[in-house]
Protein backbone atom coordinates (compact mmCIF):
# COMPACT_ATOMS: atom_id res chain seq x y z
CA UNK A 1 0.00 0.00 0.00
CA UNK A 2 1.82 3.23 -1.03
CA UNK A 3 1.22 5.86 1.75
CA UNK A 4 0.31 9.40 1.09
CA UNK A 5 2.45 11.83 2.87
CA UNK A 6 -0.24 14.90 2.48
CA UNK A 7 -0.79 16.65 5.32
CA UNK A 8 -3.94 18.60 6.68
CA UNK A 9 -3.86 22.05 8.45
CA UNK A 10 -3.30 20.35 12.16
CA UNK A 11 -0.57 17.85 11.13
CA UNK A 12 -2.45 14.71 10.72
CA UNK A 13 -1.80 12.93 7.39
CA UNK A 14 -4.53 12.77 4.74
CA UNK A 15 -4.94 9.34 3.55
CA UNK A 16 -6.22 8.46 0.23
CA UNK A 17 -9.45 6.92 -0.83
CA UNK A 18 -7.64 3.41 -1.63
CA UNK A 19 -6.56 3.32 1.98
CA UNK A 20 -9.61 4.58 3.49
CA UNK A 21 -11.68 1.57 1.75
CA UNK A 22 -8.81 -0.96 2.85
CA UNK A 23 -9.20 0.17 6.73
CA UNK A 24 -13.13 0.40 5.68
CA UNK A 25 -12.60 -3.16 4.86
CA UNK A 26 -10.71 -4.35 8.05
CA UNK A 27 -13.18 -2.95 10.63
CA UNK A 28 -16.91 -4.04 11.61
CA UNK A 29 -18.05 -1.47 14.19
CA UNK A 30 -18.67 2.23 13.06
CA UNK A 31 -20.57 5.25 14.28
CA UNK A 32 -23.05 6.18 12.20
CA UNK A 33 -23.87 10.19 12.40
CA UNK A 34 -26.89 11.59 10.93
CA UNK A 35 -29.20 15.23 11.83
CA UNK A 36 -32.52 14.04 13.47
CA UNK A 37 -34.72 17.68 14.04
CA UNK A 38 -31.90 19.54 13.78
CA UNK A 39 -29.77 17.77 16.05
CA UNK A 40 -26.87 15.36 15.44
CA UNK A 41 -27.61 11.86 16.24
CA UNK A 42 -24.64 9.32 16.97
CA UNK A 43 -25.07 5.60 16.93
CA UNK A 44 -22.72 2.56 17.27
CA UNK A 45 -23.25 0.28 14.32
CA UNK A 46 -22.35 -3.21 12.66
CA UNK A 47 -21.27 -2.47 8.75
CA UNK A 48 -19.78 -4.75 6.09
CA UNK A 49 -18.12 -2.79 2.85
CA UNK A 50 -19.92 -3.79 -0.27
CA UNK A 51 -18.16 -2.51 -2.95
CA UNK A 52 -17.44 1.34 -2.78
CA UNK A 53 -20.75 1.12 -0.60
CA UNK A 54 -21.03 0.52 3.08
CA UNK A 55 -23.72 -1.68 4.79
CA UNK A 56 -24.98 -1.38 8.03
CA UNK A 57 -27.44 -2.57 10.49
CA UNK A 58 -29.68 0.46 12.14
CA UNK A 59 -30.86 -0.25 15.45
CA UNK A 60 -34.22 -0.13 15.92
CA UNK A 61 -35.33 3.09 18.04
CA UNK A 62 -32.23 4.90 15.99
CA UNK A 63 -34.51 7.51 14.87
CA UNK A 64 -33.06 6.65 11.26
CA UNK A 65 -36.29 5.78 8.91
CA UNK A 66 -34.36 3.16 6.65
CA UNK A 67 -36.92 3.16 4.06
CA UNK A 68 -36.13 6.92 3.60
CA UNK A 69 -33.84 7.49 0.22
CA UNK A 70 -31.39 10.46 0.03
CA UNK A 71 -30.80 11.31 3.25
CA UNK A 72 -27.45 13.15 4.31
CA UNK A 73 -25.92 10.30 6.18
CA UNK A 74 -21.89 9.83 7.91
CA UNK A 75 -19.99 6.85 9.23
CA UNK A 76 -16.78 7.30 11.05
CA UNK A 77 -14.30 3.92 12.12
CA UNK A 78 -11.29 4.76 14.32
CA UNK A 79 -8.61 2.54 15.56
CA UNK A 80 -5.79 3.63 18.12
CA UNK A 81 -2.70 2.82 19.61
CA UNK A 82 -1.86 3.81 23.33
CA UNK A 83 1.77 2.66 23.38
CA UNK A 84 2.61 4.55 20.27
CA UNK A 85 -0.13 7.62 21.04
CA UNK A 86 -1.02 7.08 17.18
CA UNK A 87 -4.53 6.92 15.63
CA UNK A 88 -6.60 6.70 13.20
CA UNK A 89 -10.16 7.61 11.59
CA UNK A 90 -12.11 7.41 8.20
CA UNK A 91 -15.32 9.14 7.99
CA UNK A 92 -17.72 8.51 5.00
CA UNK A 93 -20.23 10.77 3.91
CA UNK A 94 -23.60 10.23 1.99
CA UNK A 95 -26.70 9.62 1.00
CA UNK A 96 -29.30 6.52 2.12
CA UNK A 97 -30.41 3.94 0.32
CA UNK A 98 -33.05 1.10 1.19
CA UNK A 99 -32.15 -2.14 0.72
CA UNK A 100 -35.40 -3.77 -0.49
CA UNK A 101 -34.08 -7.01 -2.57
CA UNK A 102 -34.47 -10.47 -0.24
CA UNK A 103 -31.11 -11.60 -1.82
CA UNK A 104 -29.28 -8.88 -0.79
CA UNK A 105 -30.92 -9.06 2.83
CA UNK A 106 -30.34 -12.53 3.49
CA UNK A 107 -26.77 -12.03 2.19
CA UNK A 108 -26.02 -8.59 4.66
CA UNK A 109 -27.28 -10.83 7.37
CA UNK A 110 -24.85 -13.76 6.86
CA UNK A 111 -21.85 -11.00 6.06
CA UNK A 112 -22.54 -8.81 8.98
CA UNK A 113 -20.58 -9.43 12.27
CA UNK A 114 -23.00 -10.62 15.48
CA UNK A 115 -21.50 -8.29 17.84
CA UNK A 116 -24.33 -6.12 17.23
CA UNK A 117 -25.30 -3.40 20.14
CA UNK A 118 -28.75 -4.46 19.67
CA UNK A 119 -30.97 -7.20 19.15
CA UNK A 120 -30.71 -9.18 15.96
CA UNK A 121 -34.32 -8.93 15.28
CA UNK A 122 -34.94 -5.32 16.03
CA UNK A 123 -32.48 -4.10 13.00
CA UNK A 124 -32.75 -3.55 9.42
CA UNK A 125 -30.20 -2.56 6.78
CA UNK A 126 -29.30 0.46 5.03
CA UNK A 127 -26.87 1.52 2.39
CA UNK A 128 -24.29 4.52 2.07
CA UNK A 129 -23.82 5.55 -1.23
CA UNK A 130 -21.19 8.13 -0.47
CA UNK A 131 -20.24 11.28 -1.78
CA UNK A 132 -16.78 11.51 -0.23
CA UNK A 133 -14.69 8.98 1.97
CA UNK A 134 -11.45 10.88 3.97
CA UNK A 135 -9.26 9.80 6.51
CA UNK A 136 -6.44 10.73 8.71
CA UNK A 137 -3.42 9.39 10.28
CA UNK A 138 -2.02 10.66 13.52
CA UNK A 139 1.42 9.37 12.72
CA UNK A 140 3.20 11.02 15.69
CA UNK A 141 2.38 12.20 19.52
CA UNK A 142 1.10 15.51 19.65
CA UNK A 143 3.62 18.26 20.07
CA UNK A 144 4.31 19.08 23.54
CA UNK A 145 2.70 22.40 25.07
CA UNK A 146 5.41 25.51 25.98
CA UNK A 147 4.78 25.92 29.41
CA UNK B 1 -29.68 -9.48 43.68
CA UNK B 2 -29.76 -9.60 40.07
CA UNK B 3 -29.04 -12.39 37.33
CA UNK B 4 -26.01 -11.86 35.75
CA UNK B 5 -26.05 -10.82 31.98
CA UNK B 6 -26.54 -13.29 29.63
CA UNK B 7 -25.99 -13.68 25.55
CA UNK B 8 -27.90 -11.14 23.59
CA UNK B 9 -28.89 -8.91 27.27
CA UNK B 10 -29.09 -5.00 26.90
CA UNK B 11 -28.29 -3.49 30.35
CA UNK B 12 -28.78 0.35 30.35
CA UNK B 13 -25.90 2.12 32.30
CA UNK B 14 -26.95 4.66 34.90
CA UNK B 15 -25.76 8.36 34.28
CA UNK B 16 -22.57 8.22 36.99
CA UNK B 17 -21.22 4.98 35.02
CA UNK B 18 -21.55 6.48 31.62
CA UNK B 19 -19.75 9.30 32.66
CA UNK B 20 -17.11 7.22 34.60
CA UNK B 21 -16.99 5.23 30.93
CA UNK B 22 -16.43 8.23 29.06
CA UNK B 23 -13.56 9.76 31.05
CA UNK B 24 -11.87 6.40 30.81
CA UNK B 25 -11.98 6.41 27.21
CA UNK B 26 -8.97 7.19 25.66
CA UNK B 27 -11.05 9.08 22.89
CA UNK B 28 -14.31 9.82 22.06
CA UNK B 29 -16.48 10.84 18.72
CA UNK B 30 -18.27 13.92 18.13
CA UNK B 31 -21.26 14.32 15.55
CA UNK B 32 -22.46 17.63 14.72
CA UNK B 33 -24.19 19.78 11.60
CA UNK B 34 -22.14 20.96 9.24
CA UNK B 35 -24.46 22.61 6.55
CA UNK B 36 -27.26 20.21 6.93
CA UNK B 37 -25.33 17.12 6.98
CA UNK B 38 -23.42 14.91 9.88
CA UNK B 39 -20.09 15.00 10.40
CA UNK B 40 -18.63 12.91 12.95
CA UNK B 41 -14.33 12.95 14.37
CA UNK B 42 -12.06 12.01 17.07
CA UNK B 43 -11.61 13.72 19.82
CA UNK B 44 -10.36 13.75 23.07
CA UNK B 45 -12.61 15.00 25.84
CA UNK B 46 -11.69 15.90 29.10
CA UNK B 47 -14.09 15.55 32.24
CA UNK B 48 -13.22 18.53 34.88
CA UNK B 49 -14.65 19.60 37.94
CA UNK B 50 -18.08 18.18 36.72
CA UNK B 51 -17.84 20.22 33.43
CA UNK B 52 -17.38 18.39 29.84
CA UNK B 53 -14.91 19.95 27.40
CA UNK B 54 -13.07 19.31 23.92
CA UNK B 55 -9.99 21.35 22.73
CA UNK B 56 -10.12 22.34 18.48
CA UNK B 57 -9.26 24.30 16.07
CA UNK B 58 -9.74 27.64 14.57
CA UNK B 59 -11.50 27.73 11.41
CA UNK B 60 -11.77 23.99 11.45
CA UNK B 61 -15.21 22.71 10.87
CA UNK B 62 -15.66 21.34 14.12
CA UNK B 63 -13.83 24.86 15.78
CA UNK B 64 -16.37 26.89 13.21
CA UNK B 65 -19.67 24.69 15.18
CA UNK B 66 -18.31 25.00 18.11
CA UNK B 67 -19.44 28.87 18.40
CA UNK B 68 -22.83 26.92 19.45
CA UNK B 69 -24.40 24.28 18.48
CA UNK B 70 -26.04 21.05 19.35
CA UNK B 71 -23.14 18.05 19.26
CA UNK B 72 -23.89 14.57 20.24
CA UNK B 73 -20.63 12.48 21.79
CA UNK B 74 -19.79 8.75 21.81
CA UNK B 75 -17.62 6.49 23.23
CA UNK B 76 -17.75 2.96 22.70
CA UNK B 77 -15.44 -0.13 23.92
CA UNK B 78 -15.64 -4.06 24.21
CA UNK B 79 -13.53 -6.59 25.90
CA UNK B 80 -13.14 -10.09 24.46
CA UNK B 81 -12.68 -12.35 27.19
CA UNK B 82 -16.28 -11.27 28.85
CA UNK B 83 -17.37 -10.55 25.97
CA UNK B 84 -19.25 -7.51 26.96
CA UNK B 85 -19.62 -4.32 24.80
CA UNK B 86 -20.85 -0.84 25.60
CA UNK B 87 -21.69 2.44 24.07
CA UNK B 88 -22.45 6.14 25.72
CA UNK B 89 -23.86 8.70 24.12
CA UNK B 90 -24.41 12.26 26.04
CA UNK B 91 -26.39 14.88 23.58
CA UNK B 92 -25.46 18.60 24.63
CA UNK B 93 -25.18 22.61 23.10
CA UNK B 94 -21.52 24.03 23.16
CA UNK B 95 -20.60 27.15 23.43
CA UNK B 96 -16.68 28.63 23.51
CA UNK B 97 -15.01 28.71 26.81
CA UNK B 98 -14.76 32.28 28.24
CA UNK B 99 -14.24 31.41 31.85
CA UNK B 100 -9.85 32.01 32.19
CA UNK B 101 -9.67 30.03 35.35
CA UNK B 102 -11.20 26.87 34.06
CA UNK B 103 -8.99 27.28 30.65
CA UNK B 104 -5.56 27.78 32.82
CA UNK B 105 -6.47 24.23 34.60
CA UNK B 106 -7.64 22.54 31.58
CA UNK B 107 -4.22 23.47 30.20
CA UNK B 108 -2.44 21.81 32.79
CA UNK B 109 -3.98 18.69 32.04
CA UNK B 110 -1.64 16.44 30.28
CA UNK B 111 -1.90 16.23 26.16
CA UNK B 112 -3.85 13.54 24.44
CA UNK B 113 -3.60 11.67 21.51
CA UNK B 114 -6.22 13.38 19.22
CA UNK B 115 -4.81 16.92 20.82
CA UNK B 116 -4.12 19.98 18.24
CA UNK B 117 -1.37 22.50 17.71
CA UNK B 118 -1.84 24.97 20.79
CA UNK B 119 -1.18 28.26 18.82
CA UNK B 120 -4.69 27.74 16.80
CA UNK B 121 -6.92 25.79 18.99
CA UNK B 122 -9.16 27.23 22.00
CA UNK B 123 -11.31 25.34 23.99
CA UNK B 124 -15.09 24.09 23.89
CA UNK B 125 -17.77 23.47 26.62
CA UNK B 126 -20.27 21.03 26.80
CA UNK B 127 -23.52 22.02 28.02
CA UNK B 128 -24.54 18.09 29.04
CA UNK B 129 -28.83 17.78 28.71
CA UNK B 130 -28.68 14.22 28.03
CA UNK B 131 -26.39 11.15 28.78
CA UNK B 132 -27.24 7.01 27.77
CA UNK B 133 -25.76 3.78 27.72
CA UNK B 134 -26.05 0.55 27.43
CA UNK B 135 -23.65 -2.87 28.11
CA UNK B 136 -24.66 -5.71 25.80
CA UNK B 137 -23.20 -9.55 26.49
CA UNK B 138 -22.33 -11.03 22.49
CA UNK B 139 -23.97 -14.11 22.11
Amino acid sequence: MERTTARDRNGLVVLGYEECLELLGEQVIGRIGFVDAGSPVIVPVNYVLDGATVVFRSPAGAKLDTADRGRPLALEIDGHDADTRTGWSVLVTGTTEPIDDADEVARFDRELDAWALGDRADVELVRIRPDRVTGRLLDAPAPVRAP
Amino acid sequence: VKAPPRPGDLVEIGPTECLDLLASAPYVRIAFVVDDGPTVLPINLVLHAGGVYFRTAAGSKLGSAAASGRVAIEADGGDESTRVAWSVVIHGTVSILTDPTIEEELHALPDEPWALPDSRSFWVRVDVDRISGRRIVRP
